[in-house]
């Protein structure tokens, strides 16, 4: 019965593990959805994080772990069916809506999102908070950049030369 | 009955722009777009505490993000910081011309949420070329895309030449490239640089000549090179035979609107995919390719005139084989092993009646093995119901008939054998 599953959850309940954020806040959650992290998979694997150990992630506080394993949890499903082939339109379209919403944060958290992500090698979170940044600065000159980023106040030096910038390449600003 | 399309025996100078609209929707899709679905209120906003965190990510991270940018949004971060600038010039960028398009000729399409797309260009942006020769020659890193599909290069063989010296130099991967001329017999010729781009791992080629490939070098090769398009190229047979001989790992080869009778022959190891659109094609010989999944035929126009139009199909070695089609009764001639496949005779109409259906005798695969039948495109005409009749009436073991309509709401009939 402690055999660890693949988490195929063929004996009605599925397999749970318990992940300790950086905080010492306690994390139940499905094996199927803690396997998204290439990291984690194969301490799961080898049948670790039940029971009453858990598994430390000292890199990771609570805030942020609770975010990551929200994002999880909804993915969880789709990867299991090995992802795009078997999904529905609709299941995908819903999955996007969500990707969409999950990602409309301050930086602050998406900064430890993405650190996290990379962490725990999270490949579709990492790419969705890669995505994240670049939509934040596609169409933007480096002055609005600049602010959106929240970079201090251009010194005159700096001024110049992103007017100087502007004059030589001038094609990458029509 | 032939499939509505491409009249072949067309005058050459009206076909150029029905190949064109046909080649540029078969292309692939940039990987990276100008649309920005992710930017919300809340990123427009600095962060809340005034911190930039994101310029102190580690490189690696920073590096995903600059490759996802198109070239000009990439080019505009190299004035950020020194940390930004070297990340940009070091990330292997994607630089597709429909972007270099200006703002202010865009407008409506940025309102709908769109990219500019050439294929939406009746009259050609101008000096679009130009802007394409800056981006390459000033990125100094490698180029991980090149997309050119909105400009006419008659008359530019100094910057085809110099663009191909730079993909070369730049370690090209994915390369699209159409010649947008008006009319065919205006043809420009690729520089055989083409064959120093050894990176390459998709080419996509449209409306040039194709380079002599008779004074190569035999070391000459695509190593890399999974994915080739080539539409509408003046090429000699020979040439294309060379080409598919130098890809060692091809996986799937597209041909549309070729310039000269199709005469292939496969012997490969790595082909999934082949697609002939468009084309006259006299014979497809497969001789033995073990990956080989899908050999798809559209508008394949068999030679010989329109009385007497035959194409040769013949399958040798190809278990994978899962798709075939499509193929016109009385034209195209499919041979499979060394069986060759009769259909019913024609008489030389092209109608193919219920008598003809019982005049080719019993058909074994038909009557034993037939589970499921699927026919799309059903025009409801004669021909096809007393195929259908026939199937009916025959098939012992058939479970479920789908059929679906054309041009109207798919409609599903099930059959249930009695």
């Amino acid at each position: 019965m402690a055999a660890p599953e693949s988490g195929d959850g063929n004996n009605g309940a599925a397999r749970m593990v318990t992940l300790i954020s950086s905080d010492n806040t306690r994390f139940e959650v499905e094996a199927a959805a803690a396997s998204l992290s290439q990291t984690l998979q194969l301490t799961i694997l080898d049948g670790g994080g039940g029971g009453g150990d858990g598994i430390p992630l000292p890199n990771v506080d609570s805030a942020t772990l609770s975010k990551v394993l929200e994002y999880c949890i909804k993915h969880a499903p789709a990867a299991a069916n090995g992802g795009a082939p078997n999904a529905t339109a609709v299941d995908r379209a819903e999955l996007e809506r969500f990707d969409n919403e999950f990602v409309n944060i301050d930086q602050s958290v998406l900064y430890s999102l993405i650190m996290a992500a990379h962490n725990l090698e999270i490949e579709g979170l990492q790419s969705l908070v890669a995505k994240k940044v670049a939509d934040m600065i596609k169409g933007k000159s480096p002055m609005e950049i600049r602010r959106t980023l929240g970079f201090p106040d251009p010194t005159p030096e700096e001024q110049a030369e992103m007017n100087a910038h502007m004059l030589e390449y001038g094609w990458a600003y029509e | 009955m032939l499939v509505g399309g491409l009249d072949l025996s067309r005058n050459d100078g009206d076909m150029t722009p029905v190949l064109m609209q046909q080649a540029l929707s078969c292309l692939p899709v940039p990987p990276v777009t100008t649309d920005a679905p992710l930017r919300h209120v809340l990123a427009a906003r600095p962060p809340q505490d005034g911190l930039d965190r994101i310029s102190n990510l580690p490189v690696k991270l920073l590096r995903d993000i600059v490759s996802r940018l198109p070239a000009k949004d990439a080019m505009r971060t190299t004035v950020l910081s020194t940390r930004w600038r070297r990340i940009c010039h070091s990330v292997p960028l994607v630089l597709v011309d429909a972007h270099l398009i200006p703002r202010a000729a865009t407008g409506i399409l940025r309102l709908l949420h769109r990219d500019a797309d050439p294929r939406d260009y009746r009259t050609l942006p101008l000096h679009l070329a130009a802007t394409v020769s800056v981006a390459l020659a000033v990125h100094p890193g490698p180029f991980r895309c090149v997309y050119v599909t909105g400009s006419n290069m008659e008359a530019q063989d100094a910057a085809t030449a110099r663009w191909f010296q730079l993909l070369a130099a730049k370690g090209i991967k994915e390369l699209v490239f159409m010649n947008r001329i008006k009319k065919f017999g205006t043809d420009v010729h690729l520089p055989a640089t083409l064959f120093r781009c050894i990176s390459l791992t998709k080419l996509y080629l449209g409306f040039w000549c194709f380079p002599e490939t008779a004074a190569l070098p035999r070391s000459a090769a695509f190593p890399y090179l999974r994915e080739v398009g080539l539409c509408s190229l003046i090429m000699k047979p020979q040439d294309l035979a060379i080409l598919l001989d130098r890809c060692p790992v091809l996986e799937k080869l597209m041909m549309i609107g070729c310039r000269w009778p199709v005469c292939l022959q496969f012997q490969t190891r790595s082909l999934r995919c082949v697609q002939v659109c468009s084309s006259i094609v006299t014979e497809i010989t497969v001789v033995h390719a073990s990956l080989l999944e899908r050999l798809l035929l559209w508008d394949a126009w068999g030679d010989g005139g329109r009385v007497h139009m035959s194409s040769k199909i013949k399958i040798g070695h190809a278990l994978k084989l899962r798709f075939l089609g499509f193929l016109v009764p009385g034209m195209h001639q499919l041979e499979i092993g060394n069986t060759a496949i009769k259909g019913p005779q024609s008489g030389g109409t092209g109608k193919v009646n219920l008598k003809s259906w019982e005049e080719a005798g019993p058909i074994e695969c038909i009557q034993r093995h037939i589970k499921r039948l699927v026919l799309r495109e059903f025009q409801g005409k004669k021909a096809e119901l007393n195929f259908l009749k026939f199937i009916a009436e025959r098939a012992q073991v058939l479970q479920k008939m789908e059929i679906v309509l054309t041009l109207v709401t798919p409609l599903q009939i099930r059959w249930v054998p009695s």
